[in-house]
């Protein structure tokens, strides 16, 4: 059974210049133990969600259909107080510019101790303390280093601590927004290594929230791409790699510098996403895609089996 | 490909910056922090020359000591065969027309309270060129040129009102506008979406083809320096650790600390014949104070006391490709291990 289902899911804020759909009937599903990653350019809504998730959406912000079960219950009917509950203990999030998520006053470990206490109130300092030192372990920052202050920290070492927070409660679902985006490359990795392992080890669910289609590809069993508001491609991470169906889908791909293959063939994508206040009323992408149709301009595409776990939002498929 | 015809732009000799700690009140001197340690090389006309390593690696410190925002510790960098160190008055203000630096995150290298074309003019005014008219089709022009066309539709717009790409562009056509020789990108795509930094990669490649430019490309990501360079150094600690011909030092890498780097790159889709080196030891490092080499706390292969009492020069081992590592020279070298590609079969 699935540990988090999401079906139809909208999402809207009102701006002072209309109202904005962020996000427009995105459905998919998370099994335990496994990790989806979303990927697509900034504004794609892929933080929109991960908020909507978290029950965290700005006061502006609204989710107007769809549903969120989560081990069965819909998160989305839940009290204020019930989802307290659920956010933090079932559902954690490492937000995204970690690095200004500490609190540059107190000491890291205060921080992480006094999370765990927020959600365990008869728990002792103490016992609250040596928590934290297990968490620190697993994540591996030195024991000398605990008491420092966030600044004394390198990036990588923030990076770490936010993650030995998320899971201070032992939470199944991790959502991660942009972990490694101002990491560099061998911090990167040794996060990514990182998170697997924890992944493995305690059996979590996570969701990647990335623009870096090379990371998601990384970590992920399964791969959602977003573009406007919408999730256009989704399948398992190999199926969509080897068969990129979705014209933006493979865009990104080629726009990907590599080590291998020919220098001249990164080409980037042609244009800009359209304005979601007044989202276009076929296809999002066609006024960027090479193969576009004049069908495409008026008719919004339908969802597309492509393979046995791998499906795209495009009207190419039909043909 | 280099070209021992053309004759280098900027020399490097025994380049060192050491930035010094706060002392306290009770007499202690504080930690010198060495950035840059006695490092030399040339780039030459009309190449993209890529600075590659981690943060903390001296990598930007190299790019702002070139174009004269900081004074070396030690050491002589030749632009045009003109020495910089004692550059002043007349000869300082040609410099800074020849050199202009794109810096890393378009949201703060921005005045925010400057339009597109104040912004992208300022340069213009500053060196006294051109009057009003004649500036404001320059503007166009670098602004064109870096493919924000029409640039009507942006010159009285305000960086708020640019995506990160554009503002990013804006910055590009600052630089540009002044014509310069020579310009060091600072990372200039890490604050932006992986689909945008394609079009910041191919702007720079376009510029090199068109005006003749030099760029000295700063960045952490071997897959962008591969695609934009022709020359790669990778620098660690304030050292070139191995310097050579894009492509050659990517194929054919023999420090185990770029071996690290290629390692640590996200793999994704057909990774052809790049290998796993496993060289890197997860132990973060702490800076050796000794002689030895600065990334033998971290590497794998070095585990004799030849690495910890010396660090080993820079030295040629084929056509171009240097290196500085003791395992790297003919009939000690690294046994690479493993495929790189995920689902590779």
């Amino acid at each position: 059974m699935a540990l988090l289902e999401v079906e139809n899911l909208s999402i809207g804020y009102r701006t002072r210049k209309g109202y904005l759909q962020a996000v427009e009937g995105v459905s998919f599903c998370l099994e335990e133990g496994k990790s989806l990653g979303f990927v697509g350019e900034s504004g794609c809504g892929k933080t929109t969600i991960g908020m909507a998730l978290m029950g965290l959406l700005p006061p502006n912000g609204q989710v107007t259909k769809g549903r969120i079960l989560f081990e069965d219950k819909d998160l989305l009917q839940l009290s204020d107080s019930n989802m307290r509950s659920i956010r933090w203990q079932k559902i954690a999030m490492i937000f995204q510019a970690a690095m200004n998520a500490l609190n540059p006053v107190h000491r890291v470990d205060d921080q992480v101790a006094e999370a765990i206490q927020a959600h365990n109130p008869d728990l002792g300092k103490t016992n609250a303390m040596k928590q934290v030192e297990g968490l620190f372990q697993l994540v591996g920052i030195p024991e000398d280093r605990m008491r420092d202050y966030p600044h004394q920290y390198s990036g990588g070492m923030k990076q770490r601590a936010i993650i030995a927070m998320a899971l201070a409660c032992r939470p199944k679902l991790i959502i991660a927004d942009e972990p490694t985006t101002a990491l560099d490359v061998i911090v990167q990795d040794q996060i990514l290594k990182e998170t697997r392992n924890l992944q493995r080890e305690f059996n979590l669910s996570m969701i990647f929230i990335s623009h870096d289609i090379s990371i998601v590809a990384d970590v992920c069993h399964d791969i959602g791409i977003m573009y406007a508001g919408q999730l256009v491609e989704y399948g398992s991470r190999e199926e969509v790699f080897r068969s990129p169906c979705h014209p933006y889908t493979r865009a990104l791909i080629s726009s990907y510098p590599t080590l291998t293959g020919k220098k001249s063939q990164l080409t980037p994508i042609p244009g800009e996403t359209p304005n979601l206040i007044n989202p276009p009323a076929g296809c999002r992408f066609c006024d960027r895609c090479p193969g576009a149709r004049t069908s495409c301009k008026t008719e919004p595409p339908a969802w597309e089996e492509v393979g046995p776990c791998h499906s795209a939002l495009c009207h190419e498929r039909k043909l | 490909m280099i070209n021992d015809k053309k004759k280098p732009i900027l020399e490097i000799k025994n380049l060192s910056k050491v930035y010094r700690t706060k002392r306290s009140i009770f007499g202690d001197s504080g930690n010198d922090v060495i950035a840059l340690d006695r490092i030399s090389f040339k780039i030459f006309e009309g190449e993209i020359f890529g600075l590659v390593g981690e943060s903390g690696s001296g990598k930007t410190t190299a790019g702002r000591l070139i174009v004269k925002l900081e004074e070396p510790a030690e050491g002589k960098i030749y632009l045009e065969n003109v020495d910089l160190t004692g550059l002043k008055g007349k000869g300082l203000r040609a410099f800074r027309r020849k050199v202009q630096m794109i810096f890393q995150d378009p949201y703060q290298s921005l005045n925010p309270q400057l339009s597109v074309l104040n912004t992208v003019s300022e340069p213009l005014t500053v060196h006294k060129i051109g009057n009003g008219k004649t500036r404001q089709g320059l503007v166009r022009q670098a602004m064109k040129s870096v493919g924000l066309s029409p640039p009507d539709d942006y010159l009285h717009r305000y960086p708020h009102q640019l995506s990160g790409g554009q503002r990013q562009r804006v910055a590009i056509a600052r630089a540009m506008v002044l014509n310069p020789r020579f310009v060091v990108a600072d990372e200039p795509t890490s604050m932006l979406d992986a689909s945008i930094s394609a079009q910041i990669f191919n702007i720079l490649s376009d510029m090199r083809e068109k005006l003749d430019l030099t760029i000295l490309f700063i960045t952490h990501s071997l897959a962008a320096a591969r695609y934009l360079c022709d020359r790669i150094a990778v620098i660690y600690r304030g050292h070139l650790m191995e310097m050579g011909p894009a492509e050659e030092v990517i194929r054919n890498p023999k420090h185990p600390y770029t071996q690290a780097l290629i390692d640590a790159l996200p793999k994704f889709g057909d990774c052809g014949d790049i290998k796993h080196y496993g060289t890197l030891l997860r132990a973060d490092s702490e800076a050796l104070g000794g002689a030895g080499c600065p990334f033998y706390p971290r590497c794998r292969v070095a585990h004799r006391t030849k690495c910890c009492t010396g660090m080993p020069r820079l030295e040629e081992i084929s056509d171009s490709h240097l290196v500085a590592c003791y395992y790297a020279l003919p009939g000690s070298e690294i046994v690479t291990e493993g495929d790189a590609c995920f689902y590779a079969t």
